[in-house]
């Protein structure tokens, strides 16, 4: 008895220690904290829409079409506090956040994810294709953005200015030096050329994933922004070949719109939700706009037809100061809710681009057909008069009129990247542009109201490169350089 | 005088009621009986006529010491007799009484029990009692001492073979008459039992040895028990006494201050336990491991009767705990259950808890009505308003509520009420308090109510104990209510001599209605505002709308719109029950003398259900229904409801199931000069924890079981116009979490002349951690220990001073996992996005480059020692706690993605000294007191931790960082206000800000904030006494805790804002109001714009911490025990009553405010978490316990 329990001991103890690995295998959790075993578990991260598509956060505050109005600050100084250091360019202060450019490397840590483990899961070869090409595009995406903030305008001059760290895998002793702009600049393009490979067709259920109508809009954005106009007017067209639907918006909005009630008075918006399949859209992108109050400036208040235009009439919202500081009268520019602003390509911007391309080469006819295209789905019904060739003395009136039409249109999303662009443009064909603020004595952290000053950013400053953020300097032993200023006044 | 005599007669009828029910059970069980040599016949004179023997019993008891055990039965047989006796002895009165009965009596010491002659016979030697010695017989006497050559008294002398004895007196002597032949049998609870031949002896001394059992002598590490003297670990003990002097319903609140190193904070059985410093930064793994009958158990401390507790050993150094290797590294506590003794014996334990009602000035620390009034107006005419406040009682989507002062100013405004209508309600509300309408309405004396009964016994191959607990908690809130059943049973079964076969289960069931109101509901309302009018009926509070918008809308909308706590818990339901149970089973078999095998298997299951119903009369149902409807404003018409209007039932579900497997080797030697003990286990383990909300069940009626499907689930709008993705509730959330564990652990001791002991462990532990190579996943933990019995030395024994000196070193490592990192990128599932219809997921983790197990080094240095006189005896421990391989978020650049990353890369060290010191005086035989002194000094800091960006948010509460204690806290520098009355702050340098700046340009926020000190005491005190006197026993326990800091709460500044009440105003409001603030800003200037922000720093200035050092009074027991020879008329062994009174109070605070350090409140944000949000009001016990 003694004996077979002994060999009773001796086996359980064998079998025990020889199923243990099998035992140790199954994983910790379900749901939380997997490891990413198939394509599709990749697929639901490009789904994120919290990450990808919702949180982008770029600039709605340092350039011409936000406003910086002496009253309204009186009148709650607190408001602004915050945000004074990228109204007035304090690149010392700015460098202490870090929003705008961890968000985006977020998205790029995302896609670095996907083509770090695709080789590793389970899946189809051509659904991971499809998911190694939506990650490239992704990349592309978001160092273009990257780009249009924290580096110079991109011309023969600045090509060897400072660049973006190229962050391609999730290892974190990767080099993360900054290469030069023309580096910078030439992955994006790699990474574009490698989302064109895409078959995948436009789908109105998934504008948040990539599609070939997708990568075309986004490399018009990008070969406009490095004034290939060729290129660009080339893929303008190509998107707009697949597809070319505008909107008409006093339809679309109208029954959205509320008035609600608040600090005494009241105003007027549109309570639309986020659309992801809103049908302009190629890429669907929403501008996390987290001031929710982006303040029109008063050159952009003139520049819109305010009785007819139906983008004044509901995107810009009157006496919206009730809500936000209680302080009657002041405007704030709002789309979908006071958070979500259109960011990806749409129709809209296609056709803009391609009346740019078209108007600086001189086909006025081209041109004048692209811009009526948008302006007629933005006028109130029966208000629009088509714009015709004789509108236009020169190709440049021509040029500036798309560039207005486009701080209409986009306000507070590609006006920073315009402005970059247009003069830093060798074309130099419309005029150079010169942010120029009304204000008090301030230096982005406190404000002296007995003292009015005035600021300006003209063409060329070394502040159309935000200064990226200091901590992350701190932490990349000294890989990380920051961008060069002038001392600043 | 008479009237008293004639209740104690009574009360004495009573008794022998009662005594005469129990005299079978005491002849029953009457095995053992301890006799008193003195016997002094008393002579007494009766003469009686016509009377019955119970009265004639009745008259000996009045005039002589005796008492009498019989049944009425017997006696009544006996009818009638006359009594005629003159100085005649007590023996012949009886002789001559029960002469021509069956009846027959015996004499033990004064009491006198009457029974059948047959049942009195089988009790052994009448003769001894009558007096009649035979003539071999003679008296022996002799002297009993311990080891250290004391007097033992109360030690059983028992004549081998028979049933008779005597026990030792006060100065350990005995006497007993025996003969020659006969073998004296010498015992005593925990001593080795000795037996002596008497012989030609008259005299006949012993000496008596503590048994290796003795509890303080032994080591229960839940893998083996070993003699304290061959182990090398530090681990402190307690023993059921100790446990059962503090009645509770729950182990750790009596393990307060009872141990070095041990720090118990929180109560009400949410207790938190530290050993030795906090050796993790992850939450959820900070616990120590609660092993149980050598099972580690899944659910700590909770199901556990204290009344069912052998043992306590608490683990504290590696060479203990290592053995537990990877989930040790925060201490083990090794709970032994309490054994079966000889025959059958039953306790029965019961006792009632009663307490004050909550004090709302210390949990709701608000300010008065007219303070509160005076503030709302003063925001509200100078317009300080969160940038979104609004009063709207239009529909939109702002009508959101606003607090009565506000409506009335608002009203007053508007025009809507003429000056004097406002001043008359502005006064009513001056002059409501709603502390008087919560303490009738919301609150009660809590009241816990608790029964227990164990019935253990012992065979020869069979033991068993069975406990059942039944507990019923009336909590403060009413109608809250809690009922509990904790049963165990376990059974010992020796199959053969060989194998022992070892079955044990415990089941719990727990029911809890917590309907009633919450501490928060409390909080949210104004201290104006009342739950009743004076009509008794409800009265209107503030809901999630504005008043005028309610009003407005009346009989528009389906359901009525207003608002009432009192109303909201008599149609809310909300109800939790757990089921819990475990068992526990293992096969013990001697392979050989020294060898043991043992198989052994537990399994768990911790279930919880909570059901939230919520009637269709509930304003949470009826704002539902209200909102989400499409609503043709202009006529007043509702087109579409959403929602269905009846109940709504929300459920959700947990569960832990556990199991553990494992097979042991025990080796266990002595040969001459050697011993050695030795073990090889392997164990594995799981862990699978689930939980699943269900979706909302809409319509439901309770009675019928009814619902209702709501027609539209996506999306649904509200009444103005506002879309939601879907109607709330409809998604489930589960979770699935399995632990998984593999071990191999072999351990030794070896002991030489029996004074040098070396000990060792070798663990491996393997969990099923996320890695590509398995090999990853194995950690060893090892640990070698030695220790020297100096005692056993010459040179020590010559010194008069000591009895015993142990020396002690170890040194090892102790381990601890976090399972939520691996090399690779970890993801969650998040489900589908209603908006895009896309299934979707996101990245938890990057990947952990550095993972590997939490390692916590351990050097302990202990010393045991006694002294002889004064008999002290106490344990000092140095240790130095190194945790490397600590899992801690670092910094990383954000454009790796994450600006935090989980690597195990931190160092924390804990070091400290340990004293305990016990005394223990007899001042007589009856009267002792004996204490215990607990002294802990524990110095944490952070060794290592990439961090470099902290932020204010972050530090100014307890966190980690490099340099620091653990949990260190910064504050604001304040200095005071300037001239344009805003407060000003230090800056970076020189520099100042004030509170209407931005904060100063950095990203490390520690340039300019101040170091306020860890809120982790770093000494602790545990002081114990414990009185006896005769039957009383008086014991009180004392805590202190010193070296450490907590934040004050105080006024907030809160500004208008959207809320049923202007925030919560902190009661020091009042001097902010009159200006007599000291310490914080005063009253902010009437054109001020930036109020908003002053709360935000104001709560974190350097001028609210304060020094959190106190000295508690825990707990003061009075009990009694009633004298065996009172208990023997009764049958019982053991009966006690006792009484308690818990959190007595603080007897000293370093802070000057009155406030209770551990029992913080703050009025917003409690800035010191992990503390309990209610004050422990002073709790009174009343219980009584006995045995039979």
């Amino acid at each position: 008895m003694k004996r077979i329990l002994i060999h009773i001991v001796t086996l359980v103890t064998v079998v025990l220690l020889a199923g243990c690995e099998k035992f140790l295998d199954v994983p910790p959790e379900k749901k939380n904290n997997l490891e990413i075993k198939t394509a599709e578990a990749l697929d639901m991260l490009l789904n994120n829409y919290n990450v990808i598509f919702d949180r982008s956060r770029e600039v709605v505050l340092a350039h011409d079409n936000y406003g910086i109005y002496k009253d309204y600050y009186l009148a709650r100084p607190s408001r602004f506090d915050g945000q004074l250091k990228y109204i007035l360019w304090y690149t010392d202060h700015c460098a202490l956040q870090t929003y705008y450019w961890e968000n985006e490397f977020l998205k790029i840590a995302y896609a670095n994810t996907i083509l770090a483990t695709i080789n590793d899961v389970e899946g189809t070869a051509q659904a991971k294709k499809v998911l190694i090409q939506d990650a490239h595009f992704l990349r592309a995406y978001e160092f273009f953005t990257l780009a249009t903030l924290y580096c110079l305008p991109y011309s023969d001059e600045t090509k060897s200015a400072l660049g973006l760290p190229l962050k391609k895998t999730l290892v974190y002793d990767e080099d993360i030096t900054r290469k030069s702009l023309e580096e910078t600049m030439n992955f994006i393009e790699e990474e574009l050329n490698l989302a064109l490979e895409t078959t995948q067709p436009r789908d109105i259920n998934r504008l948040w994933r990539i599609s070939l109508p997708a990568v075309q809009a986004f490399a018009a954005r990008f070969y406009l922004y490095i004034h290939d106009y060729q290129k660009a007017e080339y893929f303008a067209n190509e998107a707009l070949q697949a597809h070319s639907s505008l909107v008409d918006y006093e339809t679309y909005f109208t029954p959205f719109m509320r008035t609600y009630s608040s600090g005494g008075g009241t105003y007027v918006a549109p309570n639309a939700p986020t659309n992801y399949k809103f049908d302009e859209i190629y890429f669907a992108r929403v501008l996390y706009n987290h001031t929710q109050n982006a303040v029109p400036s008063e050159d952009l208040l003139n520049l819109y037809d305010q009785a007819n235009d139906y983008r004044y009439e509901a995107f810009i919202v009157e006496n919206y100061s009730y809500n936000r500081a209680s302080v009657p009268g002041w405007p704030a520019y709002w789309q979908f809710g006071s958070i979500g602003i259109l960011h990806g390509p749409t129709t809209a911007e296609m056709f803009l681009v391609r009346a740019e391309c078209k108007a600086r080469r001189g086909d006025l006819t081209g041109a004048v057909a692209d811009l009526n295209a948008v302006r007629s789905h933005r006028y109130k019904n029966g208000t629009y008069t088509d714009l015709s060739t004789s509108d236009f003395t020169s190709n440049k009136a021509a040029v500036q009129f798309v560039i207005d039409e486009r701080r209409r249109e986009f306000p507070f999303t590609l006006r920073w990247a315009d402005i970059k662009r247009i003069n830093s443009d060798p074309a130099n064909l419309v005029d150079k542009i010169t942010i120029k603020r009304e204000f008090f004595e301030s230096d982005g952290l406190s404000t002296d109201p007995s003292i009015n000053k005035t600021y300006t950013l003209p063409p060329g400053d070394k502040r159309y490169a935000w200064p990226i953020p200091s901590i992350d300097i701190q932490l990349s032993n000294g890989q990380l350089k920051q961008n060069p200023y002038d001392e600043q006044p | 005088m008479e009237k008293k005599l004639t209740l104690s007669a009574n009360l004495k009828k009573t008794i022998k009621l009662l005594v005469a029910m129990k005299i079978i059970c005491l002849f029953c069980t009457l095995q053992v009986f301890a006799v008193s040599t003195y016997s002094q016949s008393q002579k007494i004179t009766i003469h009686m006529e016509n009377t019955t023997v119970e009265d004639i019993f009745n008259r000996i008891e009045d005039e002589t010491d005796y008492f009498f055990f019989y049944r009425s039965i017997d006696l009544d047989k006996i009818g009638e007799v006359n009594a005629d006796f003159t100085e005649k002895p007590v023996s012949e009165v009886l002789d001559a009484l029960l002469k021509d009965t069956d009846l027959s009596y015996k004499v033990v010491d004064k009491y006198i029990a009457i029974a059948s002659s047959d049942k009195l016979r089988r009790e052994p030697d009448m003769s001894f009692f009558t007096r009649e010695s035979s003539n071999q017989e003679k008296l022996v006497r002799g002297l009993i001492r311990d080891e250290e050559n004391k007097p033992m008294p109360g030690v059983t002398v028992m004549v081998k073979g028979t049933y008779r004895g005597v026990v030792s007196d006060v100065d350990g002597r005995y006497e007993i008459s025996v003969t020659p032949q006969d073998v004296l049998i010498f015992s005593f609870l925990g001593y080795n039992t000795v037996e002596e031949l008497v012989g030609e002896r008259t005299s006949v001394d012993v000496r008596m040895e503590f048994g290796v059992e003795r509890l303080e002598d032994v080591i229960v590490t839940g893998y083996q028990t070993i003699s304290r003297e061959r182990a090398a670990g530090a681990v402190s003990i307690l023993s059921a006494e100790e446990i059962q002097r503090r009645p509770s319903t729950d182990v750790a609140s009596a393990l307060d201050g009872m141990f070095t190193g041990m720090r118990v904070y929180g109560s009400g059985g949410s207790e938190a336990l530290t050993i030795r410093g906090l050796g993790t930064m992850t939450m959820g793994i900070a616990d120590p491991l609660v092993v149980v009958d050598g099972f580690a158990v899944e659910d700590g401390l909770r199901s556990i009767n204290p009344n069912d507790i052998q043992s306590i050993h608490v683990l504290k150094d590696a060479s203990a705990a290592s053995i537990w290797g990877a989930r040790s590294s925060n201490g083990v506590i090794v709970i032994t259950t309490k054994r079966a003794e000889k025959g059958m014996n039953v306790r029965v334990n019961s006792f009632v808890s009663l307490s004050e009602k909550m004090d709302l000035d210390y949990v709701n620390p608000i300010a008065s009505s007219t303070d509160a009034l005076r503030w709302e107006k003063f925001l509200w005419d100078n317009d300080i308003t969160f940038p979104s406040f609004s009063i709207s009682s239009n529909v939109d989507g702002n009508n959101n509520p606003a607090s009565l002062g506000i409506t009335l100013l608002n009203l007053l405004d508007l025009g809507r009420i003429t000056q004097t209508e406002f001043n008359q309600k502005w006064s009513e509300l001056e002059q409501t308090d709603y502390r008087k309408n919560v303490y009738d309405y919301l609150l009660r004396n809590p009241i816990t109510q608790n029964y227990d009964v164990s019935v253990n016994g012992a065979s020869e191959n069979n033991q068993y104990v069975f406990n059942i607990r039944y507990t019923k908690d009336k909590e403060d809130f009413k109608p809250n209510n809690s009922q509990d059943i904790l049963t165990n049973f376990r059974n010992i079964y020796s199959i053969t001599p060989w194998m022992d076969f070892n079955f044990s289960i415990m089941s719990r069931f727990t029911k809890n209605d917590n309907s009633g109101a919450s501490l928060s509901d409390i909080k949210s309302i104004s201290p104006y505002e009342r739950l009743v009018n004076d009509d008794g009926s409800y009265a209107k509070m503030v809901g999630a709308h504005y008043q005028e918008f309610i009003d407005s809308v009346a009989g528009v909308f389906p359901k009525d719109w207003n608002y009432n706590l009192l109303q909201e818990i008599e149609n809310r339901e909300f109800v939790s029950e757990q089921n819990n149970l475990r068992l526990q089973t293992s096969l013990t078999i001697k392979i050989f003398k020294s060898l043991t095998y043992e198989t052994k298997f537990q399994w768990e299951q911790y279930k919880t259900e909570n059901s939230r119903y919520y009637s269709g009369e509930s304003y949470y149902v009826r704002d539902q229904v209200n909102k989400w409807v499409d609503y043709d404003e202009p006529n007043r018409e509702i087109l579409k409801l959403y929602l269905p209007l009846g109940g709504q039932l929300n459920r959700s579900y947990g569960s832990v199931k556990a199991y553990n497997f494992g097979n042991h080797l025990k080796y266990n030697q002595t040969f001459d000069n050697h011993q050695v003990t030795a073990g090889l286990f392997t164990e594995i383990s799981s862990r699978v924890g689930e939980s699943y909300s269900a979706p909302t069940v809409y319509g439901y009626d309770p009675d019928l079981l009814t619902s209702v499907v709501p027609e539209v689930y996506y999306p649904i709008h509200s009444y103005w116009g506002a879309t939601n993705y879907t109607l709330g509730g409809m998604q489930s959330s589960m979770s699935y979490t399995d632990k998984r564990f593999f071990s191999v652990l072999g351990n030794g001791a070896y002991t030489w002349l029996g004074k040098y002991s070396a000990t060792g462990s070798f663990r491996i532990d393997a969990s099923n951690i996320i890695v590509k190579d398995p090999k990853y996943r194995y950690a060893p933990f090892w640990s070698v220990g030695a220790n020297w019995r100096a005692d056993r030395e010459s040179f020590i024994q010559d010194i008069d001073l000591i009895s015993r000196l142990n020396i002690r070193f170890s040194y090892g490592h102790t381990g601890n996992v976090v399972l939520s990192t691996s090399f690779v990128p970890l993801i969650t599932m998040m489900g589908v996005y209603p908006p895009t219809g896309g299934e979707y997921a996101l990245i938890d983790d990057y990947g952990n480059p550095t993972l590997t197990w939490e390692r916590t080094k351990t050097t302990n240095l202990g010393f045991d020692f006694a002294l002889k006189n004064p008999a002290i005896s106490g344990t000092i421990e140095l240790y130095n706690k190194h945790g490397i391989d600590i899992v801690g978020a670092i910094d990383l650049p954000r454009l790796t993605g994450t600006s935090l990353q989980e690597f195990n890369t931190a160092e924390i060290l804990n070091r400290g000294i340990e004293l305990n010191l016990l005394y223990g005086l007899p001042i007589t035989s009856n009267i002792k007191w004996s204490t215990r002194f607990n002294f802990t000094f524990n110095k944490s800091k952070v060794l290592s931790l990439q961090r470099i960006s902290y932020d204010y948010n972050g530090i100014r509460s307890p966190h980690f960082e490099e340099g620091k204690p653990v949990d260190a806290v910064y504050s604001y520098r304040y200095l005071g206000m300037n001239s344009e009355n805003v407060p000003v702050l230090q800056g970076i340098g020189d520099e100042t800000w004030t509170f209407n700046q931005v904060a100063p340009p950095t990203s490390d926020d520690r340039e300019y904030m101040v170091y306020s000190g860890s809120t982790q005491p770093t000494t602790l005190l545990g002081w114990q006494n414990v009185f006896s006197l005769y039957g009383f026993e008086i014991s009180a326990y004392l805590t202190g805790e010193f070296g450490f800091i907590f934040r004050m709460p105080t006024f907030d500044y809160p500004i208008l804002t959207n809320t049923k009440t202007t925030a919560a105003l902190h009661k020091d409001v009042v001097d902010v109001l009159n200006n007599t603030a000291t310490g914080i800003p005063t009253m902010p200037s009437e054109t001020e714009t930036n109020v908003s922000a002053w709360g935000a720093y104001a709560q974190y200035l350097h001028t609210t911490i304060e020094d959190a050092s106190n000295i508690r009074l825990r707990e003061v027991n009075l009990s009694y025990n009633l004298p065996t020879v009172i208990l023997a008329k009764t049958g019982l062994s053991n009966l006690r009553v006792y009484s308690q009174i818990r959190n007595v109070g603080l007897l000293w605070a370093a802070n000057k405010s009155g406030i209770d350090p551990l029992y913080i409140l703050n009025s917003r944000s409690s800035s010191t978490a992990a503390i309990p949000q209610i004050r422990a009001v002073p709790v009174y016990t009343f219980g009584v316990s006995f045995e039979f």
